[in-house]
């Protein structure tokens, strides 16, 4: 679609953090920014007035701005980055941060997500969530995402005979990857078994099929490849990103998102295809929008992906592909707008050889996918960024 | 909750019709309600009378509620449907045996604290 896109030659992603996720929190969210942003301080042995740009997600910072989180870090920056995307967030902190930096705007840019997470703070994102959601959704059961996305499963099932066990296997794949991972909060074994007899959120969604709350916050740094050499940190090369939002569709629910508008353009810029990938990280809030990833970014074709998920390995260190290699947030928890960082952090762990859990044996390119903002029935924001192991 | 705004009111007519945001400069039905028209853009909107009308497009059966007035009401079924205008609705489905594309009929009901709610049944 864009064919002029300029390159994001010698930018790169480094110094992955993780604040530990945990269920509730008494702490507000600049408590989990600061420790993110601290972290990334003493990863990367920067001064904080070495940090000259800052890209933030978080549902949880109102009142505050990422205005504010200068004055409560005593910080002064020449770029400033508020990302409302929900679980394309990240990616798009990635690409703009690099543009910034390209474009001589800023030279270190430091990108975070966090939330907190108190009793009742769910609630009160669902309920308020955007206009429509407040006036013609929530009046509604009250349920937030989860009657929208059992609504599109249910959808995606009867168009492609799809069967709950087809969803089961990636949340059971993914909990096997999150058993190495200390950071997950849910790490009993799961087995289809277990998958299945859990007990009914909003049909046909079961339990497992659905994220877990919490609060956390996830981190990386975004700059020259030059620089990183210089401080010694190894980092994953930008190779590509896209972002796309409110894509038109002919389909009354939405069988995919955007990732199909400019998936050719991606692999095109990154100059590689899907059977290059050693492993894919997408957004997981529900298994279904998984399996629409898997065909809009090209692993298999549309319809198809209740058969690839039945054959194919997708465990982190198995050899077909290694999928949310962390655990995903269908296993870790989801902490906010932290969700959305996750796959973005665990695929520059991985390209680095720092995990929490295990780590894939061949990690060279990986592919990480984000989806975000249901605003009334389908969600809005899609991107996806390929990365590839610095050398 | 609700907000009172111009582009929250809705629903129904005087005489029990279904209405719909309508701009009369280009001619779009929408929903959810907006401030202005989202094709053109245009800040001057009517309501008009719909047709009730529509077919079921997918569906779940509730178990859980963030909000602690549905709880005595679950489980409870939601749906989406479209209606013959093209507009696509959040509704309550009052239908036992619900099949994706069957024709549903859409009324103006109650939710559990006096919300006023778009209701689907059998045609
Ligand atoms: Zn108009």
């Amino acid at each position: 679609m864009n064919k002029q896109t300029k390159n994001y030659e010698n930018l790169v992603l480094t110094a992955p953090v993780t604040v530990p996720y945990q269920r509730f929190s008494h702490h507000d969210a600049t408590w989990f920014i600061g420790r993110a942003l601290r972290q990334l301080l003493d990863k990367s042995n920067l001064q904080k007035t070495a940090i000259d740009g800052l890209a933030v997600s978080s549902f949880t910072l109102a009142p505050d701005t990422i205005a504010s989180l200068t004055e409560q870090f005593d910080l002064s920056a020449r770029w400033l980055e508020a990302l409302p995307f929900g679980g394309a967030s990240a990616v798009i902190a990635a690409k703009r941060a690099a543009r910034a930096i390209q474009n001589g705007d800023a030279t270190v840019v430091a990108c975070i997500g966090a939330d907190t997470a108190q009793q009742g703070s769910f609630r009160n994102l669902a309920a308020n969530f955007s206009r429509f959601s407040t006036n013609a959704v929530y009046p509604y059961g009250g349920a937030g995402p989860n009657a929208i996305f059992a609504m599109i499963t249910r959808n995606y099932m009867d168009k492609f005979g799809v069967q709950a066990e087809d969803f089961g296997r990636i949340c059971v794949a993914q909990r096997k990857n999150a058993l190495d991972n200390p950071n997950s909060l849910l790490r009993k074994p799961l087995s289809i078994e277990d998958y299945l007899s859990a007990r009914y959120i909003a049909e046909p969604l079961r339990l497992f099929d659905c994220v877990m709350p919490c609060a956390g916050a996830e981190g990386f740094l975004v700059m020259t490849k030059d620089r990183a050499h210089q401080l010694g940190l190894p980092y994953a090369s930008l190779l590509a990103a896209e972002e796309y939002h409110n894509a038109r569709t002919t389909e009354d629910i939405p069988i995919g998102g955007a990732w199909r508008v400019f998936k050719d353009d991606l692999y095109n810029a990154a100059n590689c295809g899907p059977k290059d990938m050693d492993f894919l990280q997408t957004y997981d809030d529900y298994p279904v929008i998984v399996m629409q990833q898997f065909e809009d970014l090209g692993f298999c074709e549309k319809g198809n992906a209740a058969d690839f998920v039945r054959s194919t390995d997708l465990s982190t260190i198995g050899n077909g592909l290694p999928h949310n290699t962390g655990g995903g947030q269908l296993s870790v928890g989801q902490a906010g707008f932290a969700g959305g960082f996750l796959g973005m952090v665990e695929a520059i762990r991985q390209l680095t050889q720092q995990p929490l859990g295990r780590q894939v044996i061949k990690a060279e390119h990986g592919l990480v996918s984000g989806f975000g903002m249901v605003n009334y029935n389908k969600g809005l924001c899609a991107a996806a960024a390929i990365l590839k192991k610095g050398t | 909750m609700q907000q009172d705004t111009p582009s929250s009111k809705q629903f129904q007519s005087a005489k029990g019709e279904l209405l719909l945001q309508h701009c009369p400069e280009c001619g779009t039905m929408q929903y959810p309600p907006r401030e202005v028209c989202k094709t053109c853009l245009q800040h001057e909107l009517e309501w008009k009378a719909v047709s009730p009308q529509g077919s079921l497009l997918s569906w779940t059966v509730l178990h859980t509620s963030l909000e602690p007035a549905f709880q005595k009401h679950l489980p409870c079924c939601i749906a989406e449907i479209k209606l013959d205008c093209g507009a696509q609705l959040i509704v309550q489905l009052a239908i036992e045996k619900p099949l994706a594309l069957m024709p549903v009929i859409v009324e103006i009901g109650e939710g559990p604290q006096g919300t006023v709610l778009y209701v689907a049944s059998k045609k």
